[in-house]
Order: structure tokens, then sequence, then C-alpha cells
């Protein structure tokens, strides 16, 4: 086995004596305390529910469908998302698309949140940048029926969280 | 009157107290009775006005000696079962003869008390710091100096058997 | 003045009631305010808030606490010694809660004719006594170790037991050479000693044994750097592993009682007591009264124009209510302050106002003594067993032994 030495350096008399250093500690501790108190930007924490930290851009929260201009759904309900999805949480349900430039489209999209490993990889898979990771993450509810969302949940995640 | 009910009060645990400390078969059962016994060996104490005795009755011996009695019954923590039964003729013997002067003072004293003779008369002084102090540092200096050469004697001995490798 | 107000100023019992509703709010009173300053300054102090969420900057978070231990389920170990395990917990808090009879609040006032002073019990052997219950407070921990049938409660158990023994050495070294300086075990005389001038203060007449008797009292309480006996890194919580409910809450509230008095005890003999440096005479204390009732009152409106703004929350009706018992507290001391400096006091409210006075500098004090144990709880970092040992025996006992030399010989010289 390897020895891995690691150096200390030595102490001086002061050092060693301990009740300086002691005192030279207290006050670093001291001066944090008055930062704290005082200044705005000391604090390291965030006083979650009124204050959120800022999650970073490529974050995956809870999934979204963009729309169209005219309201409608993007995706085409091609299943590439469904076939994409690790543990299988997604459900789509297809049916014939009124606008003929269109093939399909999804009667029902329902993604299981309680199975989603919030991986990504739908996102990767969808052809028409339809499906999308949101930067919502506060998702707990309070049944499992809760956490199935439906194609009205995504459509508007935005207008959900309220 | 009070001191009197007190003194009987107290007189009564600390002999239950002894009995049990001989008694109970689990050693810590035992070390906690004789830190009991020894707090109502200070309260009679008071009631004699020696309150420094009684004071440092409990700092010396139910708050230091007793604590290392408990720290070593605890650190060999041997149940009743382990300690067995051992044959103690000989350790039997030697507390027998032992209690022969002390049963003899004991007399002494019922003796005093039933002629009339009752206590001694204390000096306003008695039981101040300045008081035992005296006594200790004049009158009882030789005794006190030996009784410490004794114990330094003692703590040499301890160390030289625990440590006797290191010779 | 009605004849009935001066009876009951007059009677011992109400001054005994005095001096023990004081202790009361010190100790079983204080801890709740206790514990939310030991986390609130640990918050601060690790760049976080701490509680702050119930009630005005969190002060309801102890008793929110105190409902959790009290409705948690008491769990008494397989195989633990029934009686020891209940007993040890209780001895704890007795202990601690003894001590604080001896403690002089105030100087001595004269009302009347009479002279009063708020102490509960006035013992021949205060600071002696002091030490010798608190010195009983090692069996509870002890025992709570070796009751608790667990291993790892033995070897606190153990830890505590080894490491009181090893600094009450030092620390009696220490309190014998206040006793040298000066000349007296009794707490209030000790007190009287210290009158004058602030270098006639025991820190400043002996600060080695000062030292000797912080790092001490610091082990005698198992607060950090010495708090072994629950090392939560190597033996899990240590003698109080196997409690829960209430029973480890008298543990945690023993803890601060025992933080209270040690704190007290190091006011009295280190830092005057309830004295001010160069302030003699009783009427000086009561002429002080007023300045002192505005300080307050500055306090508290600052205190609650700070309640009024909570960064980034809405201000709830328990804020409000805060603010305004504060200002309230603000209006009545300023009147009574102005009160009592323009209008012509008698003597015996002199006197009353000598002892408050006097009473909320040892408070002051007190606050400060108590705050250096969390200050330097959230600091330190804990000992290693052996350096404990090593600092008790090989450091700090020699030097104790030393300074007595020292002191007794300056002492014989006359120059403390």
């Amino acid at each position: 086995m390897a020895v891995k030495k690691i150096y200390r350096p030595p102490m001086d008399f002061w050092e060693r004596i301990f009740i300086f250093e002691a005192f030279r500690g207290l006050g670093i501790t001291f001066k944090h305390l008055v930062l704290t108190w005082f200044k705005p930007g000391h604090k390291l924490t965030y006083e979650y529910p009124e204050e959120k930290r800022p999650v970073a851009a490529r974050f995956r929260g809870r999934h979204g469908i963009r729309r169209r201009p005219d309201g409608s759904p993007v995706c085409v309900a091609c299943f590439s998302c469904q076939t994409a999805c690790p543990p299988q949480c997604i459900r789509i349900v297809a049916e014939e698309s009124p606008d003929p430039a269109i093939e399909k489209r999804p009667r029902s999209f329902e993604i299981n949140l309680v199975r989603c490993i919030f991986c990504g990889m739908c996102v990767e898979a969808c052809p028409c940048d339809a499906i999308y990771m949101t930067h919502e993450y506060e998702l707990a509810n309070e049944t499992r029926e809760q956490l199935k969302l439906t194609l009205e949940d995504l459509l508007d995640p935005l207008e959900q969280e309220r | 009157m009070w001191a009197d009910i007190l003194f009987w009060v107290f007189a009564a645990a600390v002999i239950v107290l002894a009995l049990a400390v001989i008694t109970f078969k689990n050693p810590v059962n035992s070390a906690m009775a004789l830190v009991a016994d020894l707090f109502f060996v200070a309260a009679l104490f008071v009631l004699v006005d020696a309150h420094f005795l009684a004071v440092i009755q409990i700092l010396l011996y139910a708050g230091a000696v007793m604590v290392l009695f408990l720290f070593v019954i605890m650190l060999i923590n041997q149940g009743p079962d382990e300690l067995g039964r051992a044959r103690r003729t000989f350790a039997k013997a030697v507390a027998l003869i032992l209690l022969f002067p002390l049963a003899l003072v004991v007399l002494r004293v019922v003796e005093n008390v039933s002629k009339g003779g009752g206590f001694l008369k204390v000096p306003s002084d008695y039981g101040t710091i300045e008081a035992v102090g005296r006594l200790v540092f004049g009158q009882y200096l030789l005794p006190f100096e030996v009784a410490s050469v004794l114990l330094l004697a003692a703590i040499i001995g301890a160390v030289a058997i625990a440590k006797r490798r290191l010779w | 003045m009605p004849a009935w107000l001066q009876t009951v100023l007059t009677s011992n019992v109400t001054w005994a009631v005095a001096a023990l509703a004081v202790a009361y709010l010190l100790t079983l009173g204080g801890i709740p305010i206790y514990t939310w300053w030991e986390r609130r300054g640990a918050g601060l102090i690790q760049r976080r808030p701490g509680p702050n969420r119930r009630g005005p900057y969190g002060l309801i978070q102890p008793i929110a606490d105190a409902v959790k231990l009290a409705v948690k389920e008491d769990v008494v170990p397989e195989g633990a010694h029934g009686l020891f395990h209940a007993l040890a917990p209780m001895l704890v808090m007795t202990v601690a809660l003894t001590t604080f009879a001896v403690i002089p609040w105030s100087g001595n006032v004269s009302l009347f004719g009479k002279s009063f002073r708020l102490q509960v019990a006035d013992l021949n052997f205060g600071l002696i006594y002091i030490l010798a219950i608190s010195s009983i407070g090692v069996y509870g921990v002890a025992l709570a170790g070796w009751a608790s049938n667990n291993k790892y409660s033995l070897l606190g158990g153990l830890r505590s037991a080894a490491q009181m023994i090893s600094y009450e050495v030092a620390m009696g070294l220490a309190v014998a050479c206040m006793f040298l300086v000066f000349q007296t075990v009794k707490l209030d005389q000790m007190i009287d000693a210290q009158v004058g001038p602030l270098w006639h203060w025991g820190v400043f007449k002996a600060p080695l044994a000062f030292l000797i008797f912080v790092a001490a009292a610091y082990a005698e309480t198992n607060r950090v750097p010495f708090d072994l006996p629950e090392a939560e890194s190597e033996i899990v919580a240590g003698y109080h592993t196997e409690y829960s409910s209430l029973r480890f809450g008298l543990f945690y509230m023993g803890e601060y009682v025992h933080m209270a008095i040690t704190a007290a005890v190091t006011v009295i003999v280190f830092f005057g007591g309830w004295r001010l440096p160069w302030v003699t005479t009783v009427g000086r204390y009561g002429s002080l009264l007023p300045w002192f009732l505005f300080l307050i009152s500055i306090v508290s409106v600052i205190v609650a124009w700070d309640t009024m703004r909570p960064a980034r929350r809405a201000v709830t009706k328990g804020n409000i209510l805060f603010a305004l018992i504060l200002a309230a507290t603000a209006l009545v001391s300023i009147g009574l302050g102005l009160f009592l400096l323009v209008s012509h006091v008698p003597p015996w409210a002199v006197s009353l106002s000598a002892v408050v006075s006097q009473l909320l500098v040892f408070l002051v004090k007190f606050i400060v003594l108590f705050w250096m144990f969390i200050w330097i709880r959230w600091t330190m970092p804990r000992m290693r067993y052996d350096q404990l040992m090593r600092l008790g025996w090989k450091v700090l006992l020699p030097i104790g032994l030393a300074n007595l030399a020292l002191t007794s010989v300056a002492v014989l010289l006359g120059w403390i």
C-alpha cells in the first residue's frame, strides 16, 4: 500500500502556546458574524420559499411542449420521445390532424413524473423541437395522480405554477 | 428540636445506606449508595456546625474520590455473576479485627452520653476555614505532611507498578 | 409611603422571592433564549441566518423545539439500569440548578434601617459550595453512560468522568489563587474586594488564573473544545445516545444551566460582579438607573425598527406585536427614567434603583460571558483525547501550581 505523506508545516512558538491563535480564530468568526448580519451579500444561504436559487440555463426541470402560433401543440405524435424514454414514462395517443400539412397530432400526451428521471432524452429525440425541459422544480404533490402531466399541463407549464 | 429530628433522620439514612453499600450485589449500586452515604455524613457535619468539613467532604469524597471509584468500576464493568463468590475468609478476619477499635470508640461515646456528659462545647470560630487551617498547618502539621508524603509514595508506587516495562 | 408597602419592602421573604425570580429567569426561564441565541450565533458565524421563521427573529422556535421534545416517545433501552437511567438526567439538572442559590445578584442596600441583598442563600463557603455541588454533576453523565447499556454511552461517561477529575484539579488551583487574592471565599466579599478602578477586577489581578479557570470551566461544562463525552464523530452522541424525549431535554437544558452558572461565577470572581469600575456608593448606582433606562429604550427602538422591516418577507402580526411591545418598553423606560431624573427621589427609591441598576450591570456582564461560550463553541475544533489529557495534566496543572506560588508571594509582599 502506498502511503501518502502530508506535509504539515511545523508550528512556531506562538502557534504552539495556542492562546493567541485561539483569539485570532475568535476574531475571524466574529468578523463573519458581523458581516452576515449587516452585509446583504455575505450570507451563503437562500431563504427558500421567498428567495429562490437561480438555476443554470441547462437545468432540467419538468417538461413543457411548445405551441404553434395558432395555439396548437408543435408535437406531431411521432413517438420518438416515448421510444427514447429510459423509464418509459411517456404515453402518447395519436390522432389524425385536421391540418393537411401535418400528418398526426397527439390526442393525449401523458408524462408520469413519478417515473421520470429527468434525463432529457425525450428532448434529444424530438424531431420538431416540441418537447423541452422547463426550469420548474417544485414538483411535490399530494397524490400520484396529480403527478401525471397531461397535454394541458405540458402546454402551459408556467400558468400551472400559480 | 429540629436539629434533633434531622439528626435522627440523617443518622438513620447514613446507617441504612452504609448497609446498602455492603449488601448490594452490583458494584455500581454500592458505589452510588456510598456517594449518597457521604452526602448524609456531610449533612451530619452541617448539624454540628462544621460547614467547611461538610463542603470539603462533598467536594473531595463525593465529587472526586468516588468518581474515580465509579470510573474503575465502570471501566471493568463486571456484572454480579462474573464477580462470583470469592472465598474471603482472610478479609473477613481482618475486617473483624479492624472493627474492634471502632466498636470501642462507639461504646465510649454511648457511655459518655448515657452518663449525661453530652458533646463538647464548640468555640465560636469552629468549622471556619481559618480554624481548620490553623489546626492543619499548626498543631497537626507533622501528621499532615506525613500523610501527604504517604500519598506521594502511593502515587509513585502505582506508577511504578503500572509502568513496569519502562524500567 | 403606605405602611404596607414598607412592610413588604423590608420583609426578607420579598427579597428572597425576588432573588429566586432572578435565578429562575436566568436558568429555566432563560433556556429558550439561550438555545435560540446559540443557534442564531452559530448560524451567523457560519454565514447563514439561523432560525428566523417562527416569531420575530425566530424567537418562538425554542418553544416549538420544547413541544417536539415533550411529545416524543420516551425510549428506555433493553438491559438499561432503570433507576440510574432515570436518575442521571435529573441529577444533571438538579445539580446545575442548586448552585444558583448562592449567587449574589446585587450589593447590600439599606431600606428603612435594614440591610438587604438579592441573594437566596448567604453561605459561608459560597464558591467552595459551587465547586462541591458542580463536582457532583459528573455522576449524572457517568451514570447515564453506564446505565444505558450501550458501549458508546459507556465510553462517553468514562471520558466525562476522567475529564472532570482532571480539570477539577486545575480549576481548584485557579480558584485557590483567587481566594488568596481576595482573602475570602464568600462571593459577596469577593465582589466587595473588586471595588474601585478597573484594574481591581480579578481578571486584571490574576490573568493567568482567569485563563486556567475558563479552560477548566469549559471542560466541566462539556463544551467545545472539550466536548469529548459527546463527540458525535467518534461515539455517536456519547452519554446521551440512549436518551430521548424530555430525559434528553433535561441533559440539553442542564448544559445551558451549567453554562449560565459558570458565566455567573466568572462574572463574580473575575469581572467584579454587579460592580461598575470607579462607581462605589449605592447612591451613585441609584442615580445611574435613569441612564440605563434610556439605553434600554434606545436599544428597544432600534430593535423594533428592525423588526418592522424584515428582509424579503411580509410583516406579520407577530412582528407588529413584538415591535409594539418593544415600543411600549421604550416608552415606559423613558418615562420612568425622566421621572427618576427630574423628581425628588426618596432614599428608599434610590436604594431600589441601585438594586435594579446593579442587576442590569450584572446581566450585561453575564450576557457577554455567556456569549463567549457560544462564540468559542463555533470557533474551536474539538480536542483529541490525548491532547485533552496533556493540556489538563501537563500544561494547566504546572501553570496553576506556579501561578499559585507566585500569587501567594505577591500577596505576602503586598503587590496585589
